[in-house]
């Protein structure tokens, strides 16, 4: 018989793991599908997780402060697209990477905002809820539905011939053009996509940890995404889901070998070394991530 | 107090970081425009040649100047290293911008705790005492004038490098088009496996000169690294002189929007939010930064040398 709390262990590391899927697919929608170098991921992430916050902290229902975080979180993605997107991929890259650390700046310096307290005691999508097996349960579900609902849509968006537009832009962005699309269009609305998909995670984050503080929405997010969406496959639905297990598996598996193994050095140090490692392995020998794009044969 | 009287003092302080923040980039921009991605582990490069002066200057008690050489050497090895290692061998397999990048947040975030595990978490202070000295109505400190001599000296060594040599203009040639200069009888390596030593020489300066100030922690390199990023797009990446210019439009834009949002009754804090948003806007008008970086990626100024057939 296996006891109630690793049950609520195993399903907290798997609500962890839908939760980064979910961003991580918005990397794949933007990065993998259409070529965009989103670097700044985690401040729609951010914007969606402070203002769930603090609508739900000013008693209005979780599903009104996910629809306000995702619609605020589309708004800073518009905007933020319209000069960044017609720059050169790369410097894109860091224009939206900075965009990010501006958030962040301005959202440490609001008292309004918890400043660099954060906002605690955050209410949880399921306020009826006390007993904590259950809360975890109810959350595995509700992550397990946005992530399959934000995959299903990933999958319609990439069959239609939306999606291969998009295509088109990532393999060749002038030919697209001279195809007669405005790539620049197309690109903004994934970005604005990718900004709402992250503003509604945001939410769902904030809810389930009880709290949005600046610290948690660091650059350091933005990177990790990257990793997971490269190490699982970018080009793939299912290769978001693959990355975030990957991860999470291989931290969890540290900090489990940390607790249990006497070890010469610092073990959170160990972690960091371990993982940056991983990484620089895994990119060397799956360059495009474990799960790789299947091509299909076109009739001419 | 009247926030005239900051302007004399803002306007210094901006010299010493514009000095600070064009080392830390010049490194990260060059090693950009030959290998084309940002190589985020230029952050731990800093955070190591602090520590390594750290060590010499104040472990071994040599004297800080000793610490800056050794700084400079060492984290210059450091980077000609990881190029050899890491990146080489991964460029060869994966081109593209993607994987190298994040490549190199794999690889800094590594380097940054094993320097953490070395080193520890706590903030050490170099036992080198640097006074200060008051000059009619501002203060001076010696290794603010030092950080400004370093970093002119510097960057007149690397002006002279790139226009008035033939291993610079090897650099500038590589940049622009390595398979022309492997058919010019070049060898690429060496000059990127050089570019590297000194860029990242350069980065590791910067970190000695920070800390000198602030003292050594792990994160030194990380929060410089986002002004590293904002510099080295601002100016358009691989520009030289257009790395120096934006590094010190964003120090005084920096430093000067502080006694601005004093008087707004703001956040001194928002002033790190101030340079950004300057350069965000700047992208506007400037979408490949302000010196472009067209064909000459080195951009030397210099006045182009008639060539062979239009000298007959």
């Amino acid at each position: 018989m296996v006891s109630v709390e690793f049950l609520s262990y195993i399903g907290a590391t798997a609500i962890t793991v839908l939760l980064f899927a979910i961003l991580s697919l918005t990397v794949n929608l933007q990065y993998g599908s259409a070529g965009i170098f989103n670097f700044g991921t985690v401040a729609f992430f951010m914007i969606g997780a402070y203002t769930s916050a603090y609508m739900t902290l000013a008693g209005y229902p979780f599903v009104v402060g996910a629809i306000a975080g995702s619609a605020i979180a589309a708004v800073a993605g518009y905007l933020i697209s319209l000069p960044a997107l017609n720059l050169r991929g790369d410097f894109l890259a860091l224009a939206t990477f900075m965009f990010a650390e501006v958030i962040n700046i301005f959202v440490l310096n609001v008292p309004a905002l918890g400043g660099a307290v954060g906002i605690a005691h955050v209410p949880s999508a399921f306020p009826w809820i006390r007993d904590y097996g259950t809360s975890v349960a109810a959350n595995l579900i509700l992550g397990s539905a946005l992530f399959v609902g934000f995959y299903l849509l990933y999958r319609l968006i990439m069959v239609s011939p939306y999606g291969r537009v998009l295509k088109s832009i990532r393999e060749n962005e002038v030919l697209a053009d001279a195809l007669g699309k405005n790539t620049f269009r197309y690109k903004s609305q994934v970005f604005v996509i990718g900004s709402i998909i992250a503003g509604i995670d945001g939410a769902a984050y904030a809810q389930y940890i009880g709290f949005a503080g600046t610290e948690l929405f660091t650059y350091a997010v933005t990177f990790t995404v990257y990793i997971m969406s490269i190490i699982g496959g970018s080009s793939t639905g299912v290769g978001a889901l693959l990355g975030s297990a990957i991860y999470t598996a291989v931290q969890t598996g540290l900090l489990i070998l940390k607790d249990s193994v006497a070890l010469p050095v610092d073990s959170n140090n160990l972690l960091f070394i371990l993982f940056g490692l991983f990484t620089v392995f895994v990119i060397y020998y799956r360059p495009d991530g474990i799960i790789r794009e299947k091509l299909r044969r076109v009739k001419i | 107090m009247n926030i005239l009287e900051l302007l004399p003092q803002t306007f210094f302080i901006s010299i010493v970081d514009g000095s600070i923040f064009a080392l830390a980039t010049i490194g990260f921009s060059l090693t950009y425009s030959l290998l084309k991605f940002p190589n985020i582990a230029q952050a731990a490069f800093i955070t190591f040649g602090a520590y390594t002066a750290y060590t010499v200057s104040t472990a071994w008690n040599l004297g800080f100047e000793a610490g800056v050489a050794v700084a400079f050497v060492a984290t210059g090895l450091l980077g000609a290293f990881s190029y050899f290692a890491i990146f080489r061998p991964l460029a060869k397999r994966t081109p593209g911008f993607i994987a190298p990048t994040v490549t190199s947040v794999g690889y800094g975030l590594a380097l940054t705790y094993i320097i953490q595990q070395v080193w520890g978490r706590n903030q050490l202070y170099f036992s080198t005492i640097f006074r200060s000295f008051s000059v009619s109505i501002f203060f001076v400190n010696w290794i603010q004038l030092g950080t400004m001599a370093l970093a002119a000296a510097l960057v007149l060594f690397l002006h002279f490098l790139l226009s008035s040599t033939k291993f610079g203009a090897a650099m500038r040639a590589t940049s622009s088009n390595i398979d022309l200069v492997r058919a010019s009888g070049i060898r690429p390596t060496r000059v990127i496996l050089f570019v590297w030593f000194l860029g990242s020489a350069l980065a590791g300066a910067a970190g000695v000169l920070v800390a000198g100030q602030a003292g050594v922690t792990p994160a030194i390199g990380s929060n410089l690294l986002v002004t590293v990023i904002a510099v080295a797009i601002f100016a358009g990446i691989g520009s030289f002189y257009g790395v120096v210019a934006a590094a010190f439009v964003l120090s005084f834009a920096e430093n000067f929007s502080i006694p601005i949002l004093i008087a707004l009754g703001q956040p001194v804090y928002y002033s790190t939010a101030v340079a950004y948003i300057v350069v965000i806007l700047a992208m506007l008008y400037f979408p490949s930064g302000i010196s472009g970086s067209g064909p000459s990626i080195f951009g030397v100024l210099r006045r182009p040398r008639k060539s062979a057939w239009q000298q007959k």
